[in-house]
């Protein structure tokens, strides 16, 4: 190789490394969750199989609060944002559960009871669209109202939708029953009383075992009506 | 100067597997296994590593990010390598050879087409081997016919486009432009129909109708190779019939349109 050829590559090599030196170094800033894109247009970028970029996206969602240098705390997240992004990650992939498991486990978290309750009210209306995959993240849903909250009538009022709307077979006796046992907690044994006999009649609850640690708990003495016939113990 | 337009009696099936061969013996030696291999290796390692960042649907994650890495990196090599192999056969005129041999046009565009759809198939079953050990055999299945006629349609895009530009970046602008358009069109019908953004009126009439008549002429792409068949549910019966049907449909038609144009080339 020629002398001046092999001068001129140190010399780009050395002016390169000058560039770089005079240039400031990187600040960390954390910078705002974004508003999310419209749903028209992921399902565009996603060109046609929107699952892979659902995925991706959920997995920048959950990582924006470690941006380079900076960790932002979830408590300084634009919650509002939050529930759009969540529901948008839903909307692309309605069969996975994890934005479900986001707004209930992780950002569910934070000590402030107006994002919480945030979070689980879009955990309540995502529910509606497909009770019988989406019941337990209501249930845990109701377990933090009842525990963190301290409001056992919201806790009612997510239980009930369960036993009201996850009929399918993969829900467990357990989901079905919490609005039940949550209202003998709380004393009110002759509604839990009612809505244990509702699920008799609609013969949501039907496994004899299931029946007689349900009335043991509520520890009534009034008839209920008989389990619903030709239903299949569970 | 064009060679005697005869079909040499029946020797045309011969000289047709002849063609494919060779097309399958040439991208051996240009080691695109390797590249088709390399890519599924990165899909694997990029899927496995955001398998592991997922805090839950871990293998979901897995297979639904290896399967659509897989499907458009081959789509990206094999558009690539159709066009720029036909590129440098028609610079190089060793097409001329075989025409000189009284090998038809048709037959050696038909060759070449069969040559780089078996690499697909060749590729495509690899895929498949692996998909089965790991997924349930119908999903596995399903979703690697689908992949093959997705690639059987890009590659004969790719090959319309070289044989009528005969211009590698044009081919590759075009094919990717054309193949983005119909991933996107059943989307892009949803746009232009329920925009509010578009005031009522003849533009968004025109818009929707223009759409519409777009996706009567493009083949539906976002419902081949679906990564939902693999993770969540098969695809609905009769699906896959159909899409073989628009395939073999989309594929004579850019096939017939590109002997339009390769027998109108003088030589």
């Amino acid at each position: 190789m020629p002398a001046p050829l092999r001068l001129a590559l140190l010399a780009a090599f050395a002016g390169h490394l000058l560039v770089h030196s005079l240039q400031p170094s990187p600040l960390a800033r954390a910078i705002d969750l974004p508003a999310p894109p419209p749903l028209a247009m992921m399902r565009l970028a996603a060109l046609g199989d929107a699952l892979p970029l659902a995925q991706l996206s959920t997995l920048y969602l959950q990582a924006f609060d470690n941006q380079p240098g900076v960790s932002v705390p979830f408590a300084d997240l634009d919650y509002g944002r939050l529930r759009d992004w969540l529901s948008l990650l839903l909307a692309l992939d309605p069969i996975g559960q994890y934005p479900l498991l986001l707004a209930s486990h992780v950002y569910a978290q934070v000590p402030i009871e107006a994002r919480q309750r945030s979070m689980l009210d879009f955990v309540r209306q995502s529910f509606d669209a497909d009770p019988d995959r989406r019941w337990r993240w209501l249930a845990h849903a109701a377990i933090l109202a009842r525990h963190r909250l301290q409001d056992t009538d919201l806790a009612i009022a997510y239980a009930r939708a369960i036993s009201e709307l996850a009929t399918g077979p993969s829900v467990p006796g357990w989901a079905r029953q919490m609005s039940v046992l949550l209202l003998a907690d709380r004393g009110e044994v002759e509604a839990a009383k009612v809505l244990l006999g509702g699920l008799l009649a609609s013969g949501a609850v039907s496994d004899p075992q299931e029946i007689r640690f349900l009335l043991e708990r509520l520890a009534g003495s009034a008839p209920l009506p008989k389990p619903a016939q030709g239903s299949d113990a569970r | 100067m064009q060679a005697p337009n005869s079909t040499a009696g029946g020797r045309w099936p011969l000289q047709l597997f002849t063609i494919a061969g060779f097309t399958l013996l040439e991208a051996w030696r240009s080691r695109l296994p390797w590249l088709l291999a390399g890519s599924l290796a990165l899909a694997l390692a990029a899927g496995l590593f955001a398998a592991e960042l997922a805090i839950t649907e871990s293998a979901r994650f897995r297979i639904a990010l290896i399967a659509s890495g897989v499907r458009f990196a081959w789509v990206f090599i094999l558009a690539v390598y159709v066009i720029s192999s036909l590129t440098r056969e028609l610079n190089e005129r060793g097409f001329e050879s075989a025409l000189s041999l009284e090998v038809t046009r048709t037959t050696w565009v038909l060759g070449k087409l069969a040559g780089f759809i078996s690499l697909a198939a060749v590729a495509v079953g690899s895929v498949c081997v692996m998909l089965l050990i790991a997924l349930p055999p119908l999903a596995a299945l399903a979703w690697s016919a689908s992949l093959l006629f997705e690639l059987a349609i890009v590659i004969a895009m790719a090959q319309f486009f070289t044989l009528s530009l005969a211009s590698v970046p044009a081919a590759a602008v075009l094919s990717a432009a054309l193949y983005v358009l119909t991933r996107s069109i059943d989307a892009l019908v949803l746009i232009a129909s329920g925009s509010p953004l578009l005031a009522a009126g003849p533009w968004r009439d025109l818009s929707r109708l223009g759409t519409e008549a777009l996706s009567w002429v493009l083949p539906s792409l976002d419902r081949f190779a679906q990564t939902g068949w693999l993770v969540d549910q098969l695809p609905a019966p009769g699906m896959l019939g159909l899409q073989f049907v628009q395939c073999l449909v989309f594929v004579s038609l850019l096939t017939a349109a590109a002997l339009v144009d390769f027998h109108r080339r003088d030589l």
